[in-house]
């Protein structure tokens, strides 16, 4: 079930120390944790999910993807999350500060597989995180990623400053930059291309959209979010019904999903 | 002076190296939470409730936070017992090996269904103690009376009881109105033990798009909201049967363990605090072993039950 592949689960509970928390836009920023283990083990549509406060309220751990994870000599091994401000527990992330400590229980789930020469890579809004790092990895493999990136609006598109070498073509709902129209929209000029590999990510109707255009190969790999509550595949509350009626855990046997496997 | 105080304590003739067991439904079955946490650390892991065939579960979504608390309606997604029996328990003999007691924590529609599953069980291995949940509020079909009603509880409990040699538990649903009659007429039955409370029945609703949040409509309130109440009910039970009590709710630290032994439970379990700790059980095991050196006490029983007996 999901997508088949070797992996070595290689979560833990950590704390981590905040290196930076960067405004990037008003509600969208980036948090860069140190940890070495993190940054070494962590893979591309994986996630990690932070005890914010310390308080009854938020309550539950919240799960965010993996950004970036880098382990560059000379610089401190860190992971970068991407997060909007959305309710109580970002809200309360958007104050962290360099040198505060957090509890982090990660990296869980299992990552994209890397395949193919000639990936195209599609994204709405903070679905992007996953995206990032993946291209990342793409790009280290000297392989260059074709990235379509939407977002409603010029403002909530994120800068991608370290993704210089891939190919990005940006949507606005509203036009005010690049194609004008939604990403799936944008996807279908570009799919008839010579792509051998698809991954996406990004709010459920995006995902659902591209369902409806996509062509059966070549294979298209989504990552999927869910409320969750433990993270590791224990309390079944994440699940997601696959095409069979049966369901499957998006924090355990997800979160990247064949397209196709899905009941839409 | 106390230099190592015993956290061991016995739920009737079944010891426990210490009191702390994971709630069913929030450890999987033992294994999910590794390598983040060591299921070994607790005196005890009660299972996924588990029923006579499999069951998909409920439509998602399925959890929701509310303050200090979670709903969830997972609808006892779980494979059916016999893969149960086959699969997830001789994965666990590590877990027995330490002296963690594995409890298998069952569900369903009918006593029939209670009694073959027991009568199964009786070749499984490793297995410690039979949970039975007479109080899960999602399934539509049942759950919620056979909780609330006492003839029906005595009913399955003596039919189990008949049905296996292991011990059994009775899981009481904490919205009845009143919790002793139901606990004494398990007790009656030949229940070795009553836990309490499972989660508070609960609806979520999303104002915005004007429906309920949750794919069943309906859930159960867990987590540290529901603490003052299910220790309330804890106490109350506590009073009115001799047999154990095994008591639940909220716990999030030493200090609200420490409430419920204090209120007569003899051993507790943490559900909700686990999702956020997974190390939990060793930090409340902290906490226990500090406060028994702070009061003197050498052995966690020594303080079983002090509430009533300071009236
Ligand atoms: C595997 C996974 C990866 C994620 N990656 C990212 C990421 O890279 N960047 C990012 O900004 N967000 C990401 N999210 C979503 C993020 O977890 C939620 O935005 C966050 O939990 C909201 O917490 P809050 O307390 O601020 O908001 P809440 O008050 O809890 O909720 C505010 C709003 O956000 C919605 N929401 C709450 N929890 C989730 C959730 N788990 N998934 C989707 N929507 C939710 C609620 O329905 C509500 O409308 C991810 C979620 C999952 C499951
Ligand atoms: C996600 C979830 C699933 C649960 N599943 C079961 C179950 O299958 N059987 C059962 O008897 N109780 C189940 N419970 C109830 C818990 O075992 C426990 O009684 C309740 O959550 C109160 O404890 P807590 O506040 O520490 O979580 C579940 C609770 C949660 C949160
Ligand atoms: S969040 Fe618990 S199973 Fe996925």
């Amino acid at each position: 079930m999901a997508v088949l592949h070797l992996h070595t689960n290689t979560a833990r509970l950590h704390t981590a120390t905040v290196e930076y928390n960067h405004r990037l836009k008003p509600g969208l920023f980036l948090l860069a944790l140190l940890n070495t283990e993190l940054a070494t083990q962590s893979l591309p549509a994986q996630f990690l999910t932070i005890k914010v406060g310390d308080t009854h309220s938020p309550l539950l751990r919240r799960p965010f993807s993996i950004f970036n994870a880098s382990k560059i000599a000379g610089m401190a091994p860190r992971v970068e999350i991407l997060y909007k401000v959305v309710g109580q527990a970002t809200r309360i992330m958007s104050h962290l500060k360099a040198g505060d400590q957090v509890s982090i229980l990660g990296p869980l789930g299992k990552p994209y597989p890397i395949e193919g020469v000639s990936p195209l890579l599609i994204g709405g809004g903070t679905g992007i995180a996953s995206l990032h790092f993946l291209a990342r990895r793409f790009l280290d493999k000297l392989i260059v990623p074709k990235i379509l990136f939407g977002a409603r609006t010029e403002d909530e598109l994120i800068p991608l400053p370290e993704l210089g070498r891939a190919e990005i073509h940006l949507a606005t709902e509203d036009g005010t930059v690049g194609f004008a129209g939604d990403v799936v929209t944008l996807a279908k000029e570009h799919l008839p291309g010579a792509h051998d590999a698809v991954y996406a990510c990004g709010p459920r109707e995006m995902l659902s959209a591209l369902k409806e255009v996509i062509p059966s190969t070549p294979p298209c790999f989504i990552s999927l979010e869910e409320t969750m509550a433990c993270g590791v595949g224990a309390c079944l509350g994440c699940s997601v019904q696959l095409a069979d009626g049966s369901y499957a855990t998006v924090c355990r046997q997800g979160p990247v999903f064949r397209i196709e496997e899905l009941r839409w | 002076m106390v230099t190592h105080p015993s956290l061991a304590t016995t739920v009737g003739s079944l010891e426990f190296k210490n009191p702390i067991i994971a709630a069913s439904g929030t450890f999987g079955y033992g294994r999910e939470y590794e390598p983040s946490a060591d299921p070994r650390v607790f005196g005890g892991v009660a299972l996924k409730g588990t029923t006579p065939k499999p069951q998909a579960g409920n439509p998602p979504p399925r959890l929701v936070e509310t303050p200090a608390g979670l709903v969830n309606s997972i609808g006892l997604e779980n494979p059916g017992i016999a893969v149960v029996i086959k699969e997830k328990l001789p994965q666990l003999e590590d877990l027995a090996s330490a002296g963690t007691r594995i409890i298998l924590n069952l569900s369903a529609d009918d006593d029939n269904g209670f009694v073959s599953m027991a009568e199964k069980c009786n070749q499984a291995s490793p297995l410690d103690v039979l949970e039975l949940n007479l109080s899960c509020p999602n399934i539509k079909a049942g759950g919620m009376h056979f909780g609330t009603d006492p003839k029906v509880v005595s009913k399955i409990t003596s039919a189990v009881k008949k049905a296996t040699a292991l011990p059994i538990w009775v899981k009481l649903a904490p919205l009845v109105t009143d919790i002793t009659v139901i606990a004494r007429s398990a007790e009656d039955a030949g229940a070795d033990a009553i836990s309490l409370v499972n989660t508070l029945p609960a609806l979520v609703v999303d104002v915005e798009r004007q429906r309920t949040v949750l794919g069943n409509t309906f859930g159960g309130l867990s987590g540290p909201a529901i603490l003052p109440f299910a220790l309330r009910q804890v106490y109350m039970v506590a009073q009115a049967v001799k047999i154990p009590v095994v008591g639940m709710g909220g716990i999030s630290c030493s200090d609200d363990a420490c409430a419920f032994l204090l209120a007569g439970a003899s051993a507790v379990q943490v559900g909700t605090a686990i999702f956020v700790q997974p190390d939990i059980a060793e930090r409340i095991c902290d906490g226990l072993s500090q406060y028994l050196l702070e009061k003197g006490y050498e052995e966690i029983t020594d303080i079983v039950g002090r509430l009533a007996q300071k009236d």
